[in-house]
């Protein structure tokens, strides 16, 4: 029983769901609208479980007095902290002044750091040891250089060879890859909805 | 021949390791048909060979891997007890989206090892223990397989991967993932197994009934890579990025003069210009403060061209951090323009979570999607600005500021499609080229890269602001690049050489 | 319970917040850019709160805009909203999972969820992604159609590229197999073949994908060095914000 309900349940619910992509019928259109609402009602829940998963794990580090404990009192207490202003302050000064000056600058200079690695990842990934780095290297330069703000300045053709790359090569290769990617989405939703794989038993 | 589930490349059918990644070609404990005593995959239920029933606990003999001498790998699909450790130990979506992750040290392409990583830190980071797994299946089946997880014993037989283009980008270009996901399907080759004839079987049998595993392409043999830069050498490139990125400090960013707008920018600002004042406009902020210094300068230039307009705004988010820089940009124009007020020429509806199933909830009714705005908390219908806005359609346009191709791929799979609108997609330069495909089949009416569009949209628009681009920045940096190319490939050459004398 | 710091942090002189708050960001930025230096405990302390302050917004976001109208909505007009009530039991016992002892309660949301998920994947993937795609790959390859003489010859390199180029990059992701016999090995030979040009194809995008990345990044760092130029030392004049 424990097995066939979520089973039954995945099966059902896919079921409405995609026949409401290809029968535009307001039954089946209904029940799919109320069971797509519920999913976006059960996300919500996941990351609620998440919140409750985060405070436990460091939680248990905290009270283990494991090495980190600091850093550990410093996450839940951030958290919670947000979590109250955000739950009894929605949209307040206060919540805003927490994003504006905290979360914003430290996931974005997070980000920022990036700059400087891709830049050494480059150093690696330049040198031409083989023929597809070779056309890495030129591919990379070609689309930086072309991209270049003031490219039309240096020279009208910059842009146009731009242009050039994106929508022809780039285009090509990415579409094989869109439509790879759809292919593997694809069959691996529906072996969930076959139940061949189970990932929620 | 043993095709390595990796990387393809075809191994000699006695190989143990895959001859050019190194990868272990024995990734399943293989369990032996009590009937025939073909091998097949763990995860089978019945033989590929006979078809018998191979359920545990019968008379079957199981071969552990761990006879099989492999030299390093990661097991690739956790057992179910596993995935229900894992998933107990899950994280949120939101909260599992590693703010870090990309500033693991895998990131950097200097960086040895994970393994060297892993034995080096000395505190685990903040998600280190929650494993991401729950959350949104849409996200599951389509996640990364080429997370690097923790080796079990890092080997210095492996050999070093040298062939490998992507080496060291893997946490850096973002359709490394997807382009090999498909690589996730590979079957899994029995290394002994020889009848030819049974391969057809296999390969229908594998497909159709095993319990395949999700995260399969999760186990990831991590050669032990040497360090191509010095200390040195690193804090010099480093240095240049700084410097690079503070050129117009020094130049007064004369290049920005020289700017000018694209074809698309251009399109993009006539296209709102020809919108009759009163007109709806949805603006869905799907990126996160990680991206918001690329994408911000461009939202809010698009924000203050369509304020000046007089066009009614409705902002909206799939992401957490979208909402705070909706609400934080249209504060700034909104204090800019005192006539600009909220309620009544914009509004911010909020977050929507689960981007699929959200979005899709859009194309029925948006009062399904938004019980309440988030500012002032109020029903939508009370709101002046949502009047005969009640669903996507009634919009005129819809503009999608996004850091993930997969949040604008929701809109065109989820929304768009259904509902046929006119989209335009406003992204980081980042998955610019992953959404083309979708530009040229006609599914985005625009797109356009932020990274420095703001000065050229402020152009276009005639609402040119007299500041900075930071464009002489961009030049600067695009110089970095060149000399980090030949830099790299002169100590390359430099270094064969020597090999080669020390040959002779 | 919160409203009274709240009316106490208004009363404070103007721009107080916003000082605090520069400083605020501007240390906090410069402890995370100390991670160039290698890892230290600064960076560690902004890590950790970057998490909590990122894991606790999101969930006070999905309260107030997900759950607690609902749960209003359910608690004014159960006769209506009777389905919330169902999705809000489904959503409790998903935080079963949470536990071990209890955890097998939350398969069936997840059951719900997987399946929900499943099925917008495959048909939001096959309308809006796999059919568009397909047909925007149909593109006319005869010279004729883009002009007469040699100027059609030259238009129809383009299409030609990206039809041979699609094609070519989806045989790149071809999954191996072992067979035997000539026309099999035949075969494999034209997919490998293939497939290499797909796989050139498809590093010219990895090339593209990293200096668009690389692009970005700078980008980031960009705004970042503005912020603490211009906000914090008051070194620089670019404009408005």
């Amino acid at each position: 029983m424990k097995k066939i309900l979520p089973m039954a349940a995945a099966i059902l619910c896919g079921l409405f769901v995609l026949t409401d992509f290809f029968v535009p019928h307001p039954s089946i259109g209904a029940v799919a609208a109320v069971l797509v609402e519920g999913a976006t009602i059960l996300a919500a829940f996941a990351l609620f479980l998440g919140v409750v998963n985060l405070l436990s794990v460091h939680g248990r580090r905290v009270a283990r007095e494991a090495r980190g404990r600091g850093l550990g009192v410093v996450l839940i207490a951030s958290l919670l902290a947000t979590l109250a202003i955000g739950v009894a302050l929605p949209g307040s000064a206060a919540l805003n002044w927490v994003f504006d000056y905290v979360y914003y600058p430290l996931q974005a200079t997070m980000a920022a750091l990036l700059a400087f690695f891709v830049v050494s990842a480059a150093y690696r990934a330049f040198r031409v040891r083989t023929a597809q780095a070779a056309i890495m290297l030129v591919s990379s330069l070609l689309v930086i250089a072309t991209q270049l703000p003031f490219g039309q300045a240096i020279s009208p053709y910059l842009p146009i060879a731009r242009d050039w790359i994106l929508t022809v090569p780039v285009t090509a290769g990415m579409r094989g890859i869109v439509l790879g990617t759809a292919l593997g989405t694809m069959a691996t939703a529906l072996r969930i909805l076959l139940t061949v794989d189970r990932p929620y038993v | 021949m043993i095709v390595c589930a990796a990387c393809n490349h075809r191994n000699p059918s006695d190989a143990l390791v895959c001859e050019a990644c190194g990868g272990s070609l024995e990734h399943f404990v293989y369990r032996a048909c009590p009937s025939c005593g073909a091998l097949n995959p763990a995860e089978n239920v019945f033989c590929h060979r006979c078809f018998d029933d191979l359920v545990p606990g019968s008379a079957e003999t199981i071969v552990e891997a761990s006879d099989i001498p492999v030299e390093s790998f990661v097991p690739s699909e956790p057992s179910v007890t596993d995935r229900e450790e894992a998933v107990r130990e899950a994280a949120a979506p939101t909260v599992g989206e590693r703010p870090t992750s990309d500033l693991t040290l895998e990131a950097d392409a200097e960086v040895a090892t994970t393994a060297e990583v892993v034995s080096e830190e000395t505190e685990p980071g903040p998600l280190a223990e929650p494993q991401q797994l729950v959350g949104e299946p849409i996200e599951r089946l389509e996640a990364a397989p080429s997370e690097p997880e923790a080796p079990m014993q890092p080997s210095e037989l492996i050999p070093e991967a040298e062939e490998d283009v992507l080496e060291g980008l893997e946490g850096l270009v973002p359709i490394a993932a997807a382009a090999t996901q498909a690589h996730a399907f590979a079957l899994p080759v029995p290394p002994s197994v020889s009848e030819t004839e049974q391969h057809d079987a296999e390969l229908f049998h594998s497909i159709a009934s095993e319990r395949g595993p999700l995260r399969d392409a999760a186990r990831v043999v991590i050669p032990r890579r040497a360090r191509l830069l010095s200390r040195r050498g690193r804090a010099l490139l480093y240095l240049l990025v700084l410097l690079a990125a503070l050129t117009p400090v020094f130049t007064g960013d004369r290049t920005s003069l020289l700017l000018r707008p694209r074809d698309s920018v251009t399109s993009l600002a006539r296209d709102i210009q020809s919108l009759p004042t009163g007109s709806a406009v949805l603006i869905s902020f799907d990126y996160g403060p990680a991206y918001a210094g690329e994408v911000d300068p461009l939202a809010l230039a698009v924000g203050r061209h369509l304020a000046a307009s007089q066009v009614r705004v409705v902002a909206m988010s799939t992401d957490p951090g979208g909402v705070g820089l909706a609400e934080h940009l249209y504060r700034t124009i909104a204090g800019e323009m005192p006539d600009y007020r909220y309620g009544e020429s914009y509004a911010i509806l909020g977050y929507l979570p689960g981007p699929e199933a959200g979005l899709r909830t859009l194309c029925t009714s948006l009062g399904k999607a938004f019980k309440v705005d988030y500012v002032q908390r109020r029903t939508l219908s009370e709101l002046p600005v949502m009047k005969d806005l009640t669903s996507v359609q009634d919009f005129d346009q819809v503009i999608v500021f996004a850091d993930d191709s997969r949040s604008v791929r929701s809109w065109i799979e989820q929304v768009q499609s259904q509902c046929n609108f006119s989209l335009h997609a406003l992204v980081t330069a980042a998955i610019e080229p992953m959404l083309l495909p979708y530009q040229q089949s006609g599914q985005l009416s625009t797109l356009i890269a932020a990274a420095h569009s703001a000065g050229e949209y402020e152009k276009a628009s005639g609402m040119e602001e007299p500041s900075l681009h930071w464009t002489d920045a961009y030049g600067a940096f695009c110089l970095v690049l060149l000399v980090t190319a030949i830099a790299t490939n002169v100590a390359y050459l430099r270094t064969r050489a020597r090999q080669r004398s020390h040959g002779q | 319970m919160l409203e009274t710091p709240a009316n106490l942090l208004a009363t404070l002189p103007p721009n107080t917040l916003q000082i605090a708050g520069t400083w605020v960001a501007a240390l906090l930025t410069l402890a995370t850019l100390s991670y160039v230096f290698g890892g230290n405990p600064a960076f560690r302390l902004a890590e950790h709160l970057l998490v909590g302050i990122a894991a606790g917004y999101a969930a006070a976001l999905a309260w107030n805009q997900m759950l607690w109208p609902r749960l209003q909505l359910l608690v004014a007009e159960p006769a209506t909203y009777w389905y919330y009530g169902v999705f809000f039991v489904l959503g409790l016992l998903l935080l079963c999972r949470g536990s071990k002892s209890v955890s097998v309660l939350g398969n069936l949301p997840l059951g719900v969820l997987f399946g929900t998920g499943a099925a917008l994947a495959l048909g939001g993937g096959l309308t809006g992604t796999f059919i568009p795609q397909i047909r925007a790959s149909v593109l006319s390859v005869n010279p004729a159609d883009y002009g007469e003489g040699s100027l059609g010859w030259a238009y129809v390199i383009d299409p030609i590229i990206v039809v041979a180029g699609t094609i070519a990059a989806l045989t790149a992701f071809h999954f191996g197999a072992r067979t035997d016999g000539r026309l099999r090995a035949l075969w494999r030979g034209l997919v490998r073949a293939v497939g290499g040009v797909g796989r050139g194809l498809i590093t010219i995008c990895f090339g593209a994908l990293f200096a668009s990345a690389a692009l970005s990044f700078f980008a980031i760092l960009n705004s970042r060095l503005v912020f603490l130029l211009r906000d914090w030392l008051k070194l620089l004049y670019t404009g408005r914000p």
